[in-house]
């Protein structure tokens, strides 16, 4: 049996664009079939350098492990933004916001998370109260 | 200031260049007696095994150009003083002791005893040295260390003005910071020399040519477009050179005379290389910095907003491509470059460039890279950021000394 715990950290912000407004945090939501479309990004966008497994290389950083560890805690829109901006880095700027929502979906997935009914949104202001998971423990 | 190459006219320096090597390894070297040379000079340099088999790594760096130069500017962000040092192009661990003197000499006036550092390739690692020295106490703030950091996928050779500016844009002001880091940067690394492990060692380059002419420089083309007018570097000529300034500290070289070229090449020329040993000298370096008390913590930046989670008040920033990314810099351009690396060979301890092929003999391994192999110069890979390797880009360059070897066995030469 397989059980995964998911660590999103419930606190109170000031997040929104005006500063007045608190909104509470969320775990990410995301779908099966934006996974799918995430998926089919990664194969040819991504997976030349962070390899099938996303457990990188010597010199290329895995998406596993210490990705989360350097990411979890983060806003998915400081994560969008820069997979957006530099990714994949020998043609930066090639992924639409939606194709970037769909690859952190499908990163989301891999790393456990299940896919529900909603999408994850495709603008950076729409990612700002979601946040990437801060811990992830996978019991087998 | 005094130039050497004035005070040789005759472009011959006078003295003993001393191949300790080579005169263990080659009996048939002989010193080359006259009124003005005494230079040991081999017609029979022995080839190294030049076979794809024995590719052991290959490394793809990208080299963080900016038009206008390494940046050094300061700004308030995020509540922090951040101290920029990044964007040398491929003159990074040349210029990187100057570099850092420059902008630790910045943070000394600002007057804070403790300072962060984000980063730890070449430019970071002697940043924060260069500030223990200073008396600050220092905390480096990084994603990866050597050996994973972009620095330590360069060729690991003495270039400080390899792409390290374009000459309209960084202005006639630059050639003098420049001397100023490379000079700083040169008697540190000599300081390095003669240690154990050899982290820093001179390694005599030959330069290979097949024709009695070698190419000249070409000048700028007003009829064609350049970075000014299409933002990226198009010709060659725009690529800034300020080595003539230093001429008088960095090794000259000599001209082989015709006849007794390696190889059987129709003219040749020896130089003194610096080389730094990554193994040998990050090692050192990281010692260096825990030993003066230095504190390393493992953290990633992905906003310029991150700065405020740091909690020295003063920052130098030594990210170097990554500010592009995170930094949102525009204004750094890649410059694709690759290396690979055979198995160290201790025996055949000599540099070549021919026909846009280099070799290196270092400790760390014998490296093989493409430097001008489609006669592109200096444009060659700007703007290229694909990082993965390229096995056929290095075949090819190992076949150029293979053939090279191959013709001379034929010829006797």
């Amino acid at each position: 049996m397989r059980a995964t715990v998911f660590i999103i950290p419930f606190v109170l912000v000031c997040l929104t664009q005006n500063g007045l407004a608190a909104e509470r945090l969320q775990q990410p939501s995301f779908s099966f079939e934006q996974a799918r479309q995430g998926e089919n990004l990664y194969k040819s966008n991504c997976a030349i350098c962070h390899e099938n497994n996303m457990e990188g290389t010597f010199d290329t950083p895995a998406l596993t492990g210490r990705f989360i560890r350097a990411w979890g805690g983060s806003s998915l829109s400081d994560l969008h933004h820069y997979i957006q901006r530099a990714m994949p880095q020998m043609a930066p700027g090639i992924l639409s916001s939606k194709d970037v929502s769909a690859l952190i979906a499908f990163i989301l997935e891999k790393h456990g998370l299940p896919a529900g009914k909603k999408e994850l949104p495709s603008s950076e202001q729409a990612l700002q109260n979601k946040l990437m998971p801060k811990s992830i423990v996978t019991i087998k | 200031m005094m130039k050497r190459r004035q005070v040789f006219a005759g472009g011959v320096a006078c003295g003993a260049l001393s191949i300790p090597s080579l005169q263990l390894l080659l009996p048939q070297a002989r010193a080359i007696e006259g009124s003005n040379q005494s230079q040991v000079i081999s017609s029979s340099l022995q080839p190294f095994v030049a076979r794809p088999d024995r590719i052991a790594n290959i490394k793809v760096c990208l080299r963080p150009f900016r038009a206008s130069g390494p940046r050094l500017d300061v700004e308030k962000i995020g509540g922090r003083t951040v101290f920029h040092n990044y964007g040398h192009g491929g003159s990074g661990w040349s210029l990187s002791w100057g570099s850092a003197q420059i902008v630790v000499s910045k943070v000394a006036s600002a007057g804070t005893q403790k300072v962060a550092v984000i980063g730890c390739g070449i430019i970071g690692l002697t940043s924060a040295l260069v500030a223990q020295r200073a008396g600050m106490n220092v905390t480096i703030y990084t994603k990866e260390l050597l050996p994973h950091t972009r620095s330590v996928r360069a060729n690991g050779s003495w270039t400080p003005d390899s792409r390290i500016a374009l000459t309209q844009q960084a202005g006639p002001s630059f050639g003098a910071l420049w001397e100023q880091m490379a000079r700083y940067s040169w008697d540190t690394y000599h300081s390095y020399l003669g240690l154990p492990g050899n982290p820093i060692e001179f390694v005599d380059e030959y330069w290979l040519y097949d024709t009695p002419h070698r190419p000249e420089k070409k000048a700028l083309d007003p009829s064609k477009p350049t970075f000014a007018t299409v933002g990226r570097p198009v010709q060659n000529a725009e690529f800034a050179h300020y080595e003539e300034q230093i001429a008088d500290i960095v090794p000259n070289g000599e001209d082989i005379p015709s006849g007794q070229c390696p190889f059987g090449v129709a003219s040749a020329r020896v130089v003194p290389r610096m080389i730094y040993n990554f193994g040998a000298f990050g090692s050192l370096l990281l010692s260096e910095f825990f030993q003066a008390g230095g504190r390393i913590v493992m953290r990633e930046l992905h906003t310029p907003a991150d700065f405020k989670n740091i909690p020295e008040k003063m920052i130098i920033n030594c990210p170097g491509y990554a500010a592009r990314d995170w930094m949102n810099d525009d204004t750094l351009i890649p410059v694709r470059g690759q290396t690979a690396w055979l198995p160290p060979d201790m025996v055949h301890r000599y540099g070549l460039f021919y026909r846009g092929a280099s070799m290196l003999s270092k400790s760390d391994g014998l490296m093989i890279q493409a430097v001008n192999l489609d006669h592109e110069g200096e444009i060659g890979g700007v703007g290229n950021s694909f990082e993965h390797p390229d096995r056929t880009e290095t075949e090819r360059t190992i076949k150029i000394f293979a053939d090279l070897f191959a013709r001379s066995t034929k010829t006797g030469g």
